[in-house]
């Protein structure tokens, strides 16, 4: 054999090899990452006063156990079109006006939403102008963040009273939204198809139509504070535009695989989150293994009254109970 | 060759020492164990030896209410007939704090409760680590604080017992996170030299480790409220509350306090409410 071949020969074969280590290299640099994300997601998770759930629980006679490979995210949404801020100044935030929990249960592979009422009335943490923190009262839930920085102080707080109304359930990070988002979501996979229930300022009840980003602001933000139970209105809208969103979000993306990147990149201005890097990679890998259907939205269960100076929202008990181990526990096989 | 056999001695000098220190260490611990296993098995025979001479079951009297208001004498229904029947004298030769018997049917609590009437501190903790016949130790003894009042009068009285592995002390109060084993039983039995006591047990909270008789006045209604708010605050999943039952400033508590498995600032607690006394003939 010429010894110019035996070189050539030599060299396809390092050439191989080394392209073989790169390969492997990117897997597993792609594997750490990935478990990277995982690890600091649970690691990082937010209870409020040490409370979480625990692995086991009997109710009537029956033993549930707590679901493994759960992530949970709250959303939340401001009624504001100012930037999101990391760090703002104390007693200038707003309320978070629409309040979300994200499970991705990676068991079933299905995505939940759990729509927490803004009005809904529960133990909130309060703190004095000077940032210093009081006592815990009962409050609507949605004051919770005004009580804060309006950045990542208050999106903490929500995240804690959110865990403590789901008797210690561990939030795993928080997406935070000012309205403007909603138009830039919008836009991003080309509007949105609802069919209002009641006529909704020019769209006729039961007629489809699919929202432009202007109409969609609106569809989900508008309450009119004067009529009775809006807030309870403006949920049943947000519920529908948020179903029909994600339906047609993951239909996006099974075709276009980096369009989850791209809303985020797009609309990080009108958004606040501390889910990013690693963490991000495992969330939305998560995420887009899931389905998600209309029968996965639920909402806090309760009822709302008219109290002393607002309306008010009061959870019934025994039904949230009875919704927590649907959502987080299995039932124990005899 | 000299220096070699020295090192050799050298090291097997070492190595002689630390199995010696090895094989002590394995005696110590096994000699620790078995004290614990025997201390263990003592006290549940010093507990059972009680229970079979001081404590008879059966309904053997018929005592009236001790209701002022109620001028007629009537019966002890047949739900208690669970009640135990106690002999104090008996009970008194083995020590003298003892000051009533606690019987929970369903469960393995069925011991004296002692309070030790020698202490200084109102928060005294001897018997947390003292059994019924001063040997110290675990499984130690249910007991009260010398700050509640002997006869259980006080608002609220807060018994302590430790969460056996065996299952013993107050370890099966455990039963009460099941809300179906608590409409099921419903009764604790608190017997003291005077009166024969019925309580309904009426929550199972999993609550921090706050100390109750130090934080709470149960005299001033507005702390006795504060304790109850705590309660239904405490947003466990495991918590149980009996269904259509209210506790109020108005009752009188027991609240026995246990330790969690592998969560040393949490305590199971259990609520009972005082629904019914009778009057002990003596």
């Amino acid at each position: 054999m010429c010894t110019r071949e035996k070189t050539d020969a030599v060299k396809v074969k390092r050439g191989l090899y080394l392209l073989a280590g790169v390969v492997w290299g990117c897997m597993l640099l792609f594997f750490l990452a990935y478990q990277t994300g995982r690890w600091s997601l649970r690691n990082n998770a937010v209870t409020a006063d040490g409370v979480s759930l625990p692995e086991t629980v009997t109710y009537n006679g029956q033993t549930w156990h707590y679901k493994k490979d759960l992530f949970v995210f709250l959303c939340m949404g401001i009624d504001t079109a100012d930037d999101m801020v990391r760090e703002g100044e104390t007693g200038n935030a707003r309320q978070s006006d629409a309040n979300f929990l994200v499970v991705l249960d990676g068991k079933e592979n299905e995505i939940k939403i759990v729509a927490i009422p803004r009005d809904t009335m529960t133990e909130i943490e309060i703190y004095d102008v000077g940032g210093a923190y009081v006592t815990t009262v009962e409050e609507h839930f949605a004051l919770q963040f005004a009580y804060g920085d309006g950045g990542d102080k208050s999106c903490e707080m929500t995240m804690r009273a959110a865990s403590r109304l789901f008797y210690g359930l561990p939030v795993n990070g928080y997406v935070c939204f000012n309205l403007r988002a909603i138009e830039v979501l919008n836009g991003m996979i080309g509007g949105v198809p609802v069919t209002p229930e009641e006529t909704f300022e020019e769209l006729n009840a039961g007629e489809q139509v699919t929202l432009n980003n202007e109409q969609a602001y609106r569809y989900v933000q508008s309450r009119d504070c004067d009529e009775r139970f809006s807030a309870q209105k403006r949920l049943g809208r947000q519920r529908q535009y948020l179903t029909s969103f994600l339906q047609k979000a993951l239909a996006c993306t099974e075709e276009d695989p980096f369009l989850p990147v791209r809303i985020y990149h797009s609309v990080s201005d009108h958004m606040s989150t501390d889910i990013g890097g690693t963490r991000l990679l495992s969330a939305l890998i998560a995420g887009v293994r899931c389905d998600f259907s209309e029968s996965g939205f639920y909402v806090v269960p309760g009822e709302q009254r008219t109290g002393q100076r607002f309306e008010e929202y009061h959870v019934d008990e025994e039904a949230f109970y009875e919704m927590m181990l649907e959502l987080f526990y299995v039932p124990q096989e005899n | 060759m000299e220096k070699k056999n020295n090192g050799n001695q050298k090291t097997d000098l070492i190595r002689r020492g630390i199995l010696i220190l090895a094989a002590a260490g394995c005696v110590i611990c096994m000699f620790c164990a078995v004290m614990y296993f025997v201390k263990g098995r003592h006290a549940g025979r010093v507990y059972e030896k009680l229970r079979q001479e001081c404590v008879a079951f059966g309904m053997a009297e018929q005592l009236p209410k001790a209701d002022p208001q109620e001028q007629t004498e009537e019966e002890m229904p047949h739900e208690y007939e669970e009640m135990p029947v106690v002999d104090f004298e008996t009970l008194w030769e083995t020590n003298t704090d003892i000051c009533a018997w606690i019987y929970i049917p369903g469960t393995e609590v069925n011991y004296p409760v002692l309070q030790n009437a020698a202490a200084t501190d109102p928060h005294d903790t001897y018997y947390l680590d003292h059994t019924v016949d001063r040997v110290s130790g675990l499984p130690g003894a249910i007991y009260i604080e010398p700050c509640n009042a002997r006869d259980f009068s006080d608002r609220n009285t807060v018994l302590y017992g430790h969460h056996m592995k065996n299952g013993t002390m107050f370890a099966s109060l455990d039963r009460y996170k099941d809300n179906v084993f608590m409409e099921e039983h419903p009764y604790a039995y608190l017997v003291t030299p005077e009166q024969n006591m019925v309580y309904e047990v009426c929550a199972a909270v999993l609550y921090d480790n706050r100390h109750i008789m130090g934080i709470y006045d149960f005299e001033q209604d507005s702390s006795y409220q504060a304790f109850l708010d705590s309660l239904t605050d405490n947003r466990n999943m495991e918590d149980v509350f009996r269904e259509g039952v209210e506790m109020t400033t108005d009752d009188r508590l027991i609240t026995l306090s246990t330790c969690v498995k592998d969560q040393d600032d949490r305590r199971l607690i259990v609520e009972a409410v005082l629904i019914d006394v009778y009057e002990r003939e003596n």
